[in-house]
């Protein structure tokens, strides 16, 4: 038994790292990122705050302080004539429009080692010169080589800023900018069809997002800037024991329920509840919750509860007791409407699992032997059904971390379901990628768990596993 | 059976009995829907925050929504400007009594800091940034520790505003080892590479990034009347009034206030809740209440007698661009025609019940001396429009429009464009698309996601969009919006509005001295605007809010965030 659970736990390893990958992969083909949404689209208004060249420059600072820059894997492919995508996010508009341009002419990676040899020339030469500017027609030739998109008119430029050079390093990277442009020779005309891969090493942000996790560390949050495991369990915390408790509660009322119904004698029970189910289960949670509290903590028609969510501030302090009751208090509608929304299922799926078992033989031979009703359902019929119930508990468990969006926002629970919503919608995708991963590990975590109560409810699977 | 009925029966009564929490007079709470992400007064992102920053934090100048004039706040006056050829200069006195939270005086010098912060590299300051980028260095008085000025480049009217628009940062809490002392100012414009292997800034940007600048209610503490006391993740933000406050009762500046004991802020995300909330007295403020509820509330009569309920003109209009790069709406008679079918009347009618103000154009009517009231809002007029059609050229036939454009036949159709998820905009284009129907002109409409939106808009990649825009009443800069310089690709005029007049009337607002002056070019502004009908501004919203009446003084105004919490008053 042991043997057999170590072995699958070692194959969850496998599939928590691949479903990781898989999310942080497409979490990043989602278009815009989270800076360029708060930073480039900030400036709507007749009240401009900022020119649209400072904005762009502030969102490459950015872009290049939290590792954004960096390739998103290994390697990528793409056709030979453009510019790989990630590459684009660290230029203006104007280098990007020349890449693309330089690309389609002479290939890829050609384009994109001028590029960089013409922003390391730039560079030297506001160092060299910073202030004390002797060469506006270096300022000319600058701005040719960042502009043109055909290789005479840079070879020209390059050559009057390396004639015009008065410092030797400038000198020498402006002759490295000659020499990527002789690397440049036009493509052939169906040079676009062929794939190029481009090699990036472990300068890229899988790998430095994979190191880290091995670390145990699940990066930062790009929105707060705190680390994505303490949001985390602060969120599970605060919706934990709601869950639990809706859980132990649903659980108990299905089962009794079901055993309820299973007796002969509460055939009209079972007529009147079914239906009844069946109708709570075709509300939509959200209408649900909703009717909760505009039935139930409405001044206009009885205020029981209260409307929200995790209490108000209170200047004094609490007891333990008082805290405890105040918790109860204010849970209540939001447990009251987790349980309305799983009962339904629970109890016609555990009801029919106990139906089925009451038909048996074995059922049978219990009543022959002159066993009272519920002694037959409680220690024959129930024992037999069990199996198919830990299945539905075990889909349960994950939803202890995955928490509960309506009832979260309706309620004003700050739970993990609004978490991962809000992720979703500004792009934070450290904290995305973190809740999967979480989400994932209970998960298999609860199969685990599963597969120890099958053998502990089944002798025979234990006699299969061991 | 009985015994479960009893217990059923006595918890109701339990229940009923503790109904709701009693509540402190002297505490105001308000209504967060989003929690701030930070409060980091340097990257904080939403409204929320920024209410919040307003009430811990100062800048030199502020609004004071009680008449809705910037006022001097830290500073002890509005800047002496001085235009030079190719700079201008900002000076400003900080006020004698204004002192941090350990006593210590607000001096130049933490001005100096915040700006060294503002445009450093290496820090989490990317959101502000853009807006000081200007400001190329700062003089300090060396006579004066409370003198300084600001050296801008260039001038634009947002300058003053903009130098007095940012919180004052404490050096002594922020930066306790003066890591940033020895940086100079005038060096953070430019190339700033050298700088990023600076062995101070490196050290300060690892604790500045840290979320504790963000959180701590042991950082962030700055001038304001109002310190931190709690904040419960997800839950509530507490501020409680500063004992003995420099603010409090200066002669000169009684907008400066910090009246209500304790200010929460209790986060709700869902409006329902919120309402509810309210209803049930467990709040005091509550902001943009839905139309339609705000029309029940104020039937209510016990809720009335509990609760004020105020409708500010706000500073936000929805307007409908039109792409006039298109060969077939280059023509302003075929812009025209198209403005006469938008039914602002049914969309206020509709989408806001009544909750709003048609307007001529971007100037808000509620400013009185730009509004120019000789022109009539367009309005449905769908005899006007076909005329209009016709001498533009189209046809009428069988099934729509149709006129020969280089040598193509073509159809007047239009693809209407708004972001996705506002009722405002999808109600104003399905109105639209209705009115267009009846003269026979047919319209798709399309909601898209707003990044997706503003990128294909940037792109001219378009052809009739509804949008909004915001802006405050102090400073009227329409070149980046309208002028031809910003009409490509990228740039924010994108529906190309443009003509050599309305360039020259924009360059000349901007440099307008007196209100006279400026008031006769936003008039005309806004008749070419009106003229042209690619650039249509349909109407202006109102804000609708509710606050308790046990408060006074609150200061409603349609700036946001529409009340002043730290000036209410305890009545009687």
């Amino acid at each position: 038994m042991g043997g057999y659970l170590l072995r699958r736990f070692l194959l969850a390893i496998p599939a928590l790292w691949a479903l990781a990958t898989v999310v942080f992969l497409l979490s990043r083909l989602l278009p815009g990122t989270y800076g360029s949404e708060r930073i480039l689209q900030s400036g709507t208004g007749y009240y401009s705050k900022g020119s649209e060249t400072d904005r762009q420059a502030a969102y490459l600072s950015y872009v290049k302080r939290t590792g954004q820059d960096m390739p998103l894997f290994y390697l990528s492919a793409g056709p030979a004539t453009h510019s790989p995508a990630e590459t684009a996010v660290s230029y203006t508009k104007q280098t990007q429009e020349q890449l693309t341009k330089l690309s389609w002419r002479y290939g890829a990676q050609n384009a994109k080692a001028y590029i960089q040899s013409v922003a390391a020339l730039k560079k030297q030469w506001q160092d060299s010169y910073h202030n004390a500017v002797p060469g506006n027609a270096v300022a000319v030739h600058l701005q040719t080589l960042q502009a043109a998109d055909n290789t005479e008119p840079l070879v020209d430029a390059a050559e009057e800023i390396r004639a015009a050079a008065g410092h030797p390093r400038l000198r020498r990277a402006a002759d490295n900018v000659l020499v990527r442009l002789q690397a440049m020779q036009p493509q052939g005309s169906l040079a676009f069809l062929l794939p190029a891969i481009s090699w990036h090493g472990s300068q890229n942000q899988y790998h430095q997002w994979l190191v880290q996790l091995l670390h145990g560390n699940l990066g930062n949050s790009y929105k707060s800037s705190r680390p994505v495991l303490e949001v985390l369990v602060e969120a599970v915390g605060n919706t934990w024991w709601l869950l639990i408790c809706s859980m132990v509660i649903t659980f108990f009322l299905a089962l009794e329920l079901s055993v309820l119904m299973a007796q002969k004698k509460e055939n009209r029970l079972r007529k009147v509840l079914l239906p009844l189910l069946f109708m709570l289960d075709s509300i939509p949670p959200f209408v649900l919750a909703l009717l909760l509290l505009v039935l139930l903590a409405n001044p206009n028609f009885i205020q029981l509860f209260p409307v929200f969510g995790m209490g108000y501030y209170m200047p004094q302090e609490l007891g333990l007791w008082q805290e405890l009751m105040q918790w109860a208090y204010f849970m209540a509608l939001p447990l009251l409407s987790l349980v309305l929304f799983n009962l339904p299922y629970l109890t016609s799926q555990i009801h029919s699992a106990i139906s089925a078992a009451m038909q048996s033989d074995f059922t049978r031979t219990a009543r022959a032997k002159g066993l009272a009703e519920s002694a037959v359902i409680r220690k024959h019929a129930l024992r037999n059904s069990l199996l198919p119930i830990i299945t539905i508990v075990s889909d349960f468990i994950p939803a202890l971390v995955t928490g509960t969006l309506i009832v979260e926002t309706v309620f004003a629970v700050p739970g993990v379901g609004r978490l991962l919503l809000d992720a979703v919608l500004s792009r934070d995708y450290p904290m995305l990628t973190g809740i999967v991963l979480i989400i994932a590990a209970f998960r298999i975590a609860a199969y685990l768990l599963a597969d120890m109560a099958y053998a502990w409810a089944d002798p025979r699977i234990r006699q299969r596993m061991t | 059976m009985r015994n479960f009925r009893l217990l059923v029966a006595s918890l109701f009564i339990v229940l009923s009995s503790c109904s709701q929490p009693e509540r402190a007079p002297e505490e105001v709470r308000v209504r967060l829907a989003v929690e701030p992400e930070t409060l980091s007064p340097v990257s904080y992102s939403d409204a929320g925050a920024l209410q919040i920053l307003n009430l811990l934090f100062q800048s030199l100048l502020s609004a004071d929504l009680a008449d809705n004039q910037i006022k001097p706040y830290l500073a002890a006056d509005l800047p002496q400007v001085e235009r030079l050829d190719s700079v201008s200069l900002f000076t400003y006195q900080i006020r004698e009594e204004a002192s941090w939270t350990n006593g210590s005086p607000v001096t130049a010098a933490d001005v100096a800091f915040t700006l060294k912060v503002l445009k450093a590299p290496l820090l989490n300051n990317e959101f502000l940034k853009p807006q000081v980028q200007f400001i190329q260095d700062i003089r300090l008085d060396s006579s004066n520790a409370k003198r300084f000025t600001f050296v801008c480049e260039g001038y634009s009217p947002e300058m003053e505003l903009l130098t007095g628009d940012f919180f004052i940062l404490p050096a002594y809490l922020f930066d306790p080892e003066a890591l940033l002392q020895p940086l100079e100012v005038a060096a953070l414009t430019g190339s700033l590479s050298e700088l990023e292997n600076n062995s101070d800034l490196k050290a300060f940007a690892a604790r500045f990034n840290s979320p504790a600048y963000g959180h701590s209610t042991r950082v962030l503490q700055g001038s304001g009347g109002y310190l931190l006391e709690s904040w419960e993740n997800g839950k509530y933000l507490t501020l409680k009034r500063k004992s003995d406050w420099w603010g409090n009762n200066l002669p000169d500046a009684p907008y400066l206030s910090a009246n209500p004991e304790r200010i929460s802020f209790q986060l709700i995300p869902d409006n329902t809740t919120a309402l509810m909330a309210l209803r049930s007295r467990q709040l005091d403020v509550l902001d943009n209440i839905e139309a339609a509820e705000f029309n029940e509330l104020r039937q209510e009569e016990d809720f009335l007698k509990e609760y004020a309920m105020y409708s500010p003109d706000a500073y936000e209009f929805i307007y409908a661009g039109i792409n006039t790069r298109l060969p077939k709406l280059s023509d302003k008679r075929t812009r025209q025609a198209i403005a006469h079918l938008l039914d602002v009347k049914s969309m206020i009618k509709v989408s806001q019940q009544n909750y709003a103000t048609p307007t001529v154009g971007p100037v808000p009517p509620s400013l009185k001396a730009y509004y120019n009231n000789k022109l009539t809002p367009y309005s449905l007029h769908q005899k006007k429009a076909m005329e209009l059609l016709s001498s533009a050229g189209w046809q009428r036939e069988q099934d729509g429009w149709f006129q020969e454009i280089n040598g193509n036949r073509e159809q007047l159709t239009l693809e209407v464009n708004y972001r996705a998820g506002s009722s405002n905009y999808e109600n104003a284009a399905i109105i639209f698309q209705q009115s267009a129907a009846a003269v026979g002109i047919p319209v798709q409409v399309q909601a898209m996601e707003n990044s997706l939106l503003s990128q294909n808009l940037k792109a001219h990649d378009f052809e009739m969009f509804f949008r909004s825009l915001s802006g405050n009443p102090f400073v009227l800069n329409f070149q980046p919006l309208l002028h031809s310089d910003f009409a490509g690709k990228g740039g924010r005029n994108v529906t190309g509005f443009g003509t050599p007049e309305s360039d020259n009337v924009l360059d000349a607002i901007n440099k307008a001295d007196t209100p006279e002056v400026k008031a006769k070019l936003l008039k005309r502004l806004q008749e070419i605007l009106y003229d042209e009908a690619a650039f249509i501004s349909l109407y202006y919203l109102k804000d609708r809010l509710a606050v308790h009446r046990r408060f006074g003084n609150v200061k409603v105004s349609g700036l946001k965030p529409n009340y002043d919490v730290s000036a209410f008053t305890l009545k009687e």
